[in-house]
């Protein structure tokens, strides 16, 4: 009788530092790998596209962009572009990252709209989705103007 | 959940399994010490985990290694945790893997049938001295730098082969980007794989063989015995649960460190291993010039033969430490002498930076009177002052870091007694407070930039 009663406090025992132990170093792992998801996203920076008053209305005008970008341990530069559509009440910046699954748009000049090449996304020249899976919009970015410059905000 | 139990028994043979690794009788006599192999499982384990986390956000590249290293130390959640672990486990390693043998050593364990494990553990050391080298690089800090530039020229001493052995390691004659790539595969796949293979080896042999027990063998009657689990399993968990808050504990108040990113240029930096190479590290300073060899190449391997081969050296059933008198001297023996290199090694170096600590002092006041010196005596006769070149004498920039104290002094009284063949003049004349004056002028002497 004694003995199993010992037995059983060593198999209590053994359960208890087990799951104690794990835990341990459970919670600082899980941590590391949650670290990317807990990281608050930054501001992001505003980068001069050049001088506003170039872009004409009408129709969406592609320009390409490049700034310095912070990359986990090291600072990459990036070179990316961005639709500007002038409407009477502004500049709009648009992104080209189809809100689908991220492939990137171009400008359909013969249809007046924006195409998207991997599942056939359609936008109109305000970024609304035409045709296609497309959930949303094309995504706008923040946008300014100073001393005549446009800037976008990105991320 | 019994249903599943039952289910995956049937297909896998769980209840054998476990019978097999976890019921295995083991003698009476079996106690504390028989934690010991088990703990170095448990740090081996902590080490794949933490260096897999590790490896998630590490580049492989002199420039990469460093800056990723610092970001997972300063930039991730838990990183400095997760790096001090790997950091301390690896030196416990290197406690505890010795230990283990010392144990097996001295209760006799390696006899017959436990030769082969015996051999197999042999092996392991070796592989856990051989991840702690090549961890050691991975930073791409001075520390890890200079350790492995020394150590990797130590293989170059080998007989005829050396430097093919030095480029294959280095994958060229400098420690650069083509290093490091080869350490890191080395150590996080090629030393992995084969520790995966002797260590489940080794485990398997273990459990077939059954623990040897007491060295006398009347307490090691199996009918008297108790199975692994629960009550030995109980004790290598206490082991394993002092073992992690140690780790813990540890890796939060002192962390890893982490020294200044690798300068190959840097002269003044005192390249040491870790603590646990320190002994070899000593060893070679009692072989100077062609001697070297024999401390950093024939002892150690004459060591390793030994050791691999002492199942078939110590023959005898005979098991008592008492009735093992020459192998318990050679084994005291040789853990003395390890033990008393290490400190050696570390008094040496206490007394080395006391006097890099001295040679660094500097004083502008007596550096003002030397300029003065320097100028009365016409030392610019043949060397640059402030930067001004005169080409009969060497560059003096830098020379009071590149000598010591004493030996400038010595200089000064008579330049051909430690630099043979020297042209400059005896200037014996000088009392020695104004040969510090001097030593201080020279200290204060920096390039130009230039133009």
């Amino acid at each position: 009788m004694e003995e199993i009663g010992r037995r059983d406090f060593f198999g209590l025992l053994a359960k208890g530092l087990g799951g104690l132990i794990s835990t341990l170093l459970a919670v600082p792992l899980g941590g590391y790998l949650l670290s990317p998801v807990l990281r608050k996203a930054g501001e992001g920076g505003w980068v001069s596209l050049g001088r506003a008053d170039k872009f004409a209305p009408g129709r969406p005008v592609r320009v390409e962009y490049s700034y310095e970008r912070e990359d986990g341990w090291m600072k990459t530069k990036v070179s990316r572009y961005a639709f500007i559509l002038r409407r009477p009440d502004g500049l709009v910046a648009f992104s080209p990252v189809c809100t689908h699954l991220g492939c990137s748009v171009g400008w359909n000049e013969e249809q007046k709209n924006f195409h998207c090449p991997c599942h056939g996304g359609v936008y109109d020249p305000e970024g609304k989705v035409l045709a296609g899976p497309p959930p949303k919009p094309l995504t706008q970015f923040d946008t300014k103007v100073e001393e005549g410059k446009l800037f976008i905000r990105v991320a | 959940m019994k249903k599943i139990y039952r289910f995956l028994d049937e297909r896998l043979g769980l209840e054998a399994f476990a019978n097999f690794w976890l019921k295995k009788l083991l003698p009476p006599s079996t106690n504390w010490f028989f934690t010991l192999g088990g703990a170095a499982l448990f740090l081996f384990t902590v080490q794949i985990i933490t260096g897999i986390f590790l490896a998630l956000y590490y580049a492989p590249t002199p420039n990469g290694a460093y800056a990723s290293v610092a970001y997972v130390q300063e930039k991730v959640l838990f990183g400095k945790i997760i790096r001090g672990i790997h950091y301390w486990a690896a030196s416990f390693l290197m406690v505890i893997v010795p230990l283990h043998l010392l144990r097996v050593f001295f209760w006799a364990a390696y006899k017959k049938p436990r030769e082969l494990t015996w051999i197999l553990g042999v092996f392991l050391l070796l592989l856990t001295a051989a991840f702690a080298f090549t961890g050691y690089l991975l930073p791409w800090d001075q520390k890890g730098y200079w350790a492995t530039v020394v150590g990797t020229n130590m293989m170059g001493l080998v007989p005829v082969i050396g430097e093919y052995i030095l480029k294959i390691v280095r994958g060229g004659m400098e420690l650069g980007a083509l290093a490091l790539t080869r350490f890191y595969a080395v150590h996080i796949l090629i030393l992995p794989a084969l520790l995966v293979f002797f260590l489940g080896l080794h485990l398997f042999l273990i459990t077939k063989h059954g623990s040897a027990g007491s060295w006398n063998e009347s307490k090691n009657d199996l009918s008297q015995g108790f199975p692994f689990y629960p009550k030995q399993a109980a004790r290598d968990l206490v082991i394993a649960f002092f073992l992690i808050a140690a780790l813990l504990i540890l890796s939060w108040k002192a962390g890893a460190p982490l020294d200044d990113i690798a300068d190959p240029t840097d002269e003044t930096y005192i390249p040491r291993p870790d603590w646990y190479f320190l002994f070899l590290f000593q060893l070679l300073k009692y072989f100077p010039g062609k001697l070297e060899i024999i401390g950093a190449i024939v002892l150690p391997g004459l060591f390793f033969i030994v050791l691999l081969l002492l199942p078939f050296i110590d023959k005898k059933p005979r098991r008592a430490p008492y009735r093992r008198p020459l192998a318990i001297f050679f084994g005291g023996g040789t853990v003395f002498a390890l033990v008393l290199l290490t400190f050696l090694s570390i008094k040496e170096d206490r007394k080395l930076r006391a006097a890099q600590a001295e040679a660094a002092r500097f004083d502008p006041i007596l550096a003002q009177a030397g300029e003065k010196l320097f100028a009365q005596n016409g030392c610019e006769g043949c060397h640059e002052g402030d930067g001004r070149i005169a080409a009969t004498g060497p560059s003096l920039i830098g020379a009071a870091r590149r000598h010591s104290q004493e030996w400038l002094i010595l200089h000064f009284k008579d330049p051909q007694s430690v630099s043979p063949g020297s042209i400059m003049p005896k200037f014996d004349y000088l009392r020695e407070e104004e040969m510090i004056k001097l030593i201080h002028y020279i200290k204060s002497l920096k390039k130009l930039p230039p133009g």
